[in-house]
């Protein structure tokens, strides 16, 4: 083959169907049923981590009334591909809009997620009219999956870190054709989107985020060397800097990811440790998650198939410890201003890890065109409330459609 | 135990060449090689019992098979 065909080929997009033999859900179940548990934790609530009884009730339905096959279906039901960026095989679904004059809209996920985090707000930002929505708001949709995640291929080299997946995004976004177009994140993917923004490049109509980097540089310096609110902050200020400091002290697993993710064997190895470890993400959505496993107690629109389809999307592709290594790759600060200045819209959700204050989005984002604080939702709330968050998309890029 | 060291289902190579990632794949799978068909739990075993063992409950701890 000659170079140019190499080069060719690797840039080549390639269809993409989700379809995971028999036996490897045979051996998941296998696994699940045979796990050896350890007692139960010597306190009544989460302080000491995911609990005994909700993890045995998440193992039962797991192994006994969950199927794969329904979300591999929803997956395949999406145009799904891959293509070579930089190296690395990259996963995506894309799904273009009847209406032609759409904003191309690229929609990056976060920990512990994947691509099936933003199933449910395809067609409402595709496909507007049907929900709600008018023409004018239609998007063209375009969702990775990180590297190390899902489909996508894993790095066996440093060096894919927020930075780098945010210029391989504006890679894939040119590839597809679109030469203007806009970001949205949560999570990591508010890392992706907001280092987009950083980097400014000229196709980057704007970005949304719903997990936003706001905290002034003062304020970041206070938080990492564990002072004290600063006297001169607001009360809403003083509440998001607490929630701040919360975190510092209580993300025990991220700490883990961000050290020494390789020896995290049991990842790859235990369903049961896969899933507990996933889902010791933040006190807000744990507690949704035990009360909707162990009351049926409902969880925005999140059911416990979406819970375990995740969780069983990371076990197939045995992609724990891979995708864990986004927390050693990230060298920067956690909740800082990255001095945005292409146009940005935040949406602030009640029960995220922290609530950023209006005066530090202002700040932060010099052109900022959308803030809104709702009255519900959470970390996962593309996957929790698709409707409110559609609806957050649709009126944080309106002002900035040509 | 062998059973289940046999079974691993291992993550990929750490991306680095040293341990800062945490304990090496080669080097797991080179205790789990030798775990699963040179290692002797009898041997530790012996020299437990070797010794005299005892049990008393203090403040309330007791020992649950």
């Amino acid at each position: 083959m000659t170079k140019l065909a190499d080069v060719m080929e690797a840039t080549a997009i390639r269809p993409f169907q989700v379809n995971i033999p028999e036996a490897e859900l045979t051996e998941l179940r296998r696994r699940i049923t045979a796990t050896r548990f350890p007692e139960k934790e010597p306190v009544a609530d989460f302080s000491q981590g995911v609990q005994l009884a909700f993890m045995e009730e998440l193992a039962r339905y797991w192994a006994t009334e969950y199927d794969w096959r329904k979300v591999e279906a929803k997956l395949n039901s999406n145009p799904n591909f891959l293509t070579e960026i930089d190296g690395l095989d990259i996963h995506f679904m894309h799904i273009r809009s009847k209406h032609e004059n759409a904003m191309p809209l690229i929609v990056t996920h976060g920990w512990p997620g994947s691509p099936i985090e933003q199933l449910k707000i395809i067609d409402p930002l595709t496909n507007p009219t049907a929900h709600g929505g008018s023409a004018s708001d239609a998007f063209h949709v375009v969702i990775p999956s990180m590297a190390g995640y899902g489909f996508s291929g894993k790095p066996t080299t440093t060096g894919w870190d927020p930075a780098r997946m945010a210029r391989a995004w504006v890679e894939l976004m040119k590839r597809l054709g679109y030469s203007r177009f806009a970001a949205q994140g949560g999570d990591w993917g508010g890392f992706v989107t907001n280092l987009m923004a950083q980097q400014a490049p000229p196709e980057l109509i704007g970005i949304h985020v719903n997990f936003s980097g706001a905290a002034p540089p003062e304020v970041s310096k206070a938080l990492q060397s564990g002072q004290p609110a600063p006297a001169s902050l607001s009360a809403e200020e003083k509440r998001a800097y607490n929630q701040m400091a919360f975190l510092y002290q209580h993300v025990p697993t991220q700490i883990m990811m961000a050290a020494h993710p390789q020896t995290l064997y049991g990842l790859a190895d235990s369903p049961v440790a896969l899933a507990a470890w996933m889902i010791d993400h933040d006190v807000a959505s744990y507690g949704h998650i035990v009360k909707l496993f162990l009351k049926g107690e409902p969880y925005g629109d999140l059911t416990r198939d979406d819970i375990l389809d995740n969780i069983t999307l990371s076990w197939l592709t045995n992609t724990g410890v891979s995708s864990a290594r986004l927390y050693v790759e990230y060298k920067g600060a956690f909740f800082n201003d990255y001095h945005i200045s292409v146009p940005a819209a935040v949406s602030v959700f009640p029960e995220e890890v922290y609530q950023a204050p209006r005066s530090w989005s202002e700040r932060a984002y010099s052109k900022l065109v959308h803030y809104n604080q709702l009255d519900r939702g959470g970390h996962f709330a593309a996957w929790e409330q698709p409707k409110l968050f559609s609806e957050e998309v649709r009126a944080g890029f309106r002002s900035l459609r040509g | 135990m062998r059973r289940r060291i046999n079974a691993t289902k291992w993550p990929e190579r750490e991306t680095v060449t040293d341990a800062s990632q945490g304990v090496q794949l080669a080097t797991t799978q080179a205790l789990a090689r030798y775990w699963a068909t040179g290692y002797d739990w009898r041997k530790c075993e012996a020299k437990l019992s070797a010794l005299p063992n005892l049990i008393t409950e203090i403040d309330g701890l007791q020992r649950r098979h």
